[in-house]
């Protein structure tokens, strides 16, 4: 029959001596030295990842020592203990699948045995693969074997999970740990097999396989295998990523430069090519966060990118890097985790994935590119709150003058006449401005607006709750006029502080300096109507200060000055 | 019956195909993708192509062999389904006592566990040994539609084939020539429901569902408290829209994802609008909110789905996503 005489690869190249057990010399060493001086203990503990040895150590120590030529740092694998012992038909070495037989009562079964002498070789080996399965009861039941066997028995415990063992059985064993197996171990491992089987392969196949396995060689050699049973005779990279489902490298660093460029549109679109060409978006996040780590690495610590074998960096991805900065590079891969991690439980991967590239294109438009801008006006208001303190100090009785005048150059001198005008001047003003209104530059403002609006809010909240009752009604090149439906909110808004906030935030927005001009509803609608100008409403505001002025004198004759604060906010 | 009746996995066939022509058939795989993909009918394919009495790459249908793994029949393949909420450990013990007995003369013994990922903690690691050295010829296929799941000691000893999701355009095709209309056929192809459950939707009330799934989003948009009215007025009223609601959230996230689209759409280079007949609508949306704000709520309307597959009140689940959604956190 077809098939039946297959045996997979990982099972075909099971490790026989200690010396192919590649990746965890630490390992080998220490149990060689031991067979060697013949300190051999009566109870170990393998424990490690998924494929990294653990099983075949345990089998290779059974039959080092009960090797007829032994016993011998290595098992000889010729004579006939070592034989039946790879073919699992010798008696006194017991392989227990603990998943499978877990309870108490096989335990005492196993505890009623070892007591008896070995009867064909010199040591009774119970291997107990996967022992974190044990029931409580069980592990228990081991305890007083596990500290004190006959002499003629040696326990090895093998596990992926060592933290589920009572730390009771631990402190009985000796511990040995198991890494992941490295990248240029697992390629050379690899090469041997192919190498053997005279096929031909392509290296960069090797590094996806590897990069693909994750530090198990029993993954890598799985990968092989279905790679092999894919593409017949030869070994391409192309077959490996097929299979894999992963994308390939180009692809992946494509939708990152649509990334970098701030460009979610064509980093969507390449996204979607991908998946119309059948990748999971599971698999792709994974590789995207893999590429952000290796450029990440490219930028820290080149040299250890070459060591490893990860980066196959050629001129796309050397560009790449030089584009991104490392702050923005590790907040990809937070943004990247992040998502990936939600991936795993949602039913729609490919949205979740696709917002995850919005907010990576978008996430830079918060932050960078008026970067530069923003750091310079903030350092230009250190500057000038530095100055004033200075004055403070020197004439403490300065306070009641009028402030001084704003350095010349910080941009912020016209903008405190701009607010001073109130009524007839700056509709007069106004008036001039309808030329210069351009509909496309609404246009842009209204788009814009959610975002200024969010930016406020972020910045000072009670600021948003005045400004959302404005709408922008007009825009030119470097202003825009917001009507207000209520008069306080409208004069809230032209306080300095709050208008000069929500001027800031514009600009940055936008992208250029602009500045805020209010007006009520009502009066927008006559100006636009060409109707002669009206009395202006901001003429109530001192009417609406001195009411206020009022009423806090009022409070403090009431309360006492030491009770009253003085707030904006409503 | 074959692997040709498979549609749109080429590669996994063509993968198995070749495994059965140059005898590589591995002893344990793992089929993992979406539901209504073919995963199931492959596994049976391979099940009869192993043992077919014509041998070669695919299965005759024809021979006693072939008739009797198709009806169930076949004493050497097994399937395991979840006995109630999970698979037992009990019913991985009764397999590996079958198993203790050698099969039939040139057979290949099959198991197929289905919706592997639904096993107890217990039964997965008590397959780990029988599956990395199997006793006798054996192909074990463990079925699963959530891969991540899975025990990564399991995986490791298995080879995993991947089953695709169809693209949405190619799923948008076939749909249409099942004689749905083409707006209609573009929405339900990018929603993640398996096919079958496409049909049972009457095509006049699927594109009623999603005017009502917009207008609703029009109300969470613009910040009014009559949004959660509409939940319990609109969605909660009768039984039937109850078991649609999982179907109202799909659409809801999905209009979003196209109001997001339209935002990044300046230069028109992307391939947008899944809702194609729904201009006027997503123009006047679109603009109400800023991308992040879009993405929050995406979030939520996401979460909320997942949370209307546990044990909460729809409409407690509903109402809170409806808040967050406004509020504009999460």
């Amino acid at each position: 029959m077809l098939g039946v005489s297959y045996r997979a690869l990982y099972r075909v190249w099971r490790p026989q001596r200690f010396a192919e057990l590649v990746g965890q010399e630490h390992v080998t060493q220490t149990l060689m030295n031991a067979l060697r001086e013949g300190h051999l203990s009566h109870a170990y503990l393998f424990n490690g990842p998924r494929g990294t040895g653990k099983t075949s150590a345990a089998k290779i120590l059974a039959k080092a020592v009960n090797c007829e030529r032994g016993p011998s740092p290595e098992p000889c694998n010729e004579c006939e203990a070592c034989r039946r012992i790879t073919e699992g038909t010798l008696m006194d070495v017991v392989e227990i699948d603990a998943a499978s037989n877990r309870g108490v009562d096989e335990i005492r079964d196993l505890r009623d045995k070892v007591k008896y002498a070995p009867t064909e070789v010199r040591y009774k080996v119970y291997i107990i693969d996967e022992v974190h399965m044990l029931t409580t009861e069980a592990f228990n039941a081991l305890l007083k074997t596990l500290e004190e066997p006959p002499a003629h028995v040696v326990f090895i415990l093998a596990t992926t999970e060592p933290h589920k063992l009572p730390p009771t059985i631990i402190s009985r064993c000796q511990r040995f740990s198991f890494r992941r197996i490295s990248f240029e171990h697992i390629i050379g491992r690899l090469r041997v097999i192919l190498e053997s089987g005279q096929i031909d392969y392509e290296e960069r196949a090797l590094f996806a396989i590897a990069r693909a396995a994750d530090g198990g060689m029993r993954d890598a050699l799985s990968l092989l295998d279905q790679a092999l049973a894919f593409g017949g005779d030869r070994l391409d990279e192309s077959v490996v990523l097929a299979i894999t489902g992963s994308a390939s490298q180009d692809a992946v660093y494509r939708i990152l430069q649509g990334v970098a460029r701030l460009d979610a549109a064509s980093a969507l679109n390449e996204l979607d090519e991908c998946v119309m060409n059948g990748l999971e978006p599971e698999k792709l996040i994974q590789d995207l966060t893999h590429a952000c780590r290796d450029l990440l690495l490219f930028k820290t610590a080149p040299q250890l990118t070459e060591k490893n074998g990860r980066w196959t960096g050629e001129g796309d991805a050397v560009r790449l890097a030089e584009s991104l900065p490392v702050s923005r590079l590790t907040e990809m891969l937070d943004v990247l985790v992040h998502h990936q991690q939600q991936m795993k439980w949602t039913p729609h991967p490919r949205i979740l994935l696709e917002m995850a590239i919005v907010r990576l294109a978008h996430s830079q438009e918060d932050v960078g590119g008026f970067e530069p801008d923003a750091v310079r006006e903030l350092k230009e208001r250190v500057r000038r709150l530095e100055q004033e303190i200075e004055k403070l100090k020197q004439s403490p009785v300065a306070v009641s003058s009028p402030p001084p005048s704003a350095p010349p150059g910080a941009g912020f001198s016209s903008k405190e006449e701009e607010r001073r005008p109130s009524s007839a001047k700056s509709l007069a003003v106004r008036k001039e401005w309808l030329g210069q209104l351009s509909s496309e530059g609404l246009a842009e403002v209204r788009r814009a607006w959610p975002e200024i609006l969010g930016r406020v809010k972020e910045e000072k909240i009670t600021v948003h709750a005045w400004l959302i009752d404005g709408e922008p009604v007009g825009a030119a090149q470097d202003k825009v006029i917001v009507a207000f439906k209520s008069k306080i909110h409208r004069e809230t808004t032209e306080k300095e502080a709050n208008k000069a906030l929500i001027q800031q935030v514009m600009t940055q927005v936008l992208g250029r300096p602009v500045t805020l001009h209010t007006i009520m509803l009502p009066e927008w609608n006559e100006l636009r109507a060409a109707a002669p100008a009206q009395p202006s409403p901001g003429e109530t505001q001192p009417v609406q200060q001195v009411r206020e002025d009022d009423v806090v004198k009022k409070a403090i004759d009431f309360f006492g000055e030491n009770l009253v604060e003085i707030s904006d906010q409503l | 019956m074959s692997f040709q009746e498979v549609k749109g996995q080429s590669q996994v066939i063509r993968l198995l195909q070749n495994g059965l022509l140059h005898g590589k058939i591995a002893h344990a795989y793992c089929f993992a993708g979406p539901r209504g993909v073919g995963k199931q009918k492959t596994a049976m394919e391979l099940a009869k192509a192993l043992n077919c009495e014509q041998k070669g790459a695919d299965a005759c249908d024809r021979c006693r062999s072939c008739l009797r793994i198709e009806h169930g029949n076949h004493p050497d393949v097994i399937r395991i389904k979840p006995d109630g909420a999970s698979i037992k450990i009990d019913q991985v013990r009764q397999l590996q006592r079958a198993f203790s007995f050698s099969p039939g003369k040139e057979v290949v013994r099959v198991i197929m566990i289905e919706q592997a990922d639904f096993m107890t903690p217990q039964a997965a690691n008590s397959l780990l040994k029988f599956l990395e050295e199997p006793v006798s010829a054996m192909v074990a296929i463990l079925i699963t539609e959530n891969i991540h799941a899975m025990l990564p000691t399991v995986l490791s000893r298995c080879q995993i084939l991947r089953f695709s999701q169809l693209p949405p355009a190619i799923l948008a095709k076939k749909l249409e020539e099942q004689g749905i209309r083409k707006d209609n056929a573009r929405i339900l192809a990018h929603l993640s429901q398996g096919e079958e459950e496409y049909q049972l939707l009457d095509q006049e009330e699927f594109a009623q569902l999603c005017r009502r799934v917009i207008e609703w989003n029009q109300e969470i948009l613009s910040g009014k408290s009559s949004a959660l009215v509409s939940i319990q007025r609109e969605w909660l009223q009768k039984q039937t829209e109850n078991e649609r609601l999982p179907l109202v959230l799909d659409i809801l996230l999905l209009w979003l994802r196209d109001l997001v689209h339209h935002h990044l759409n300046k230069t028109g280079k992307l391939d947008v609008s899944v809702f194609s007949e729904w201009e006027a609508a997503r123009e006047e949306q679109a603009y109400r909110w800023n991308r992040s704000r879009l993405l929050l709520g995406m979030e939520a309307v996401l979460r909320a789905r997942s949370q209307l597959a546990g044990p909460m009140q729809p409409q407690a689940v509903l109402e809170q996503m409806v808040l967050a959604m406004q509020e504009g956190s999460l």
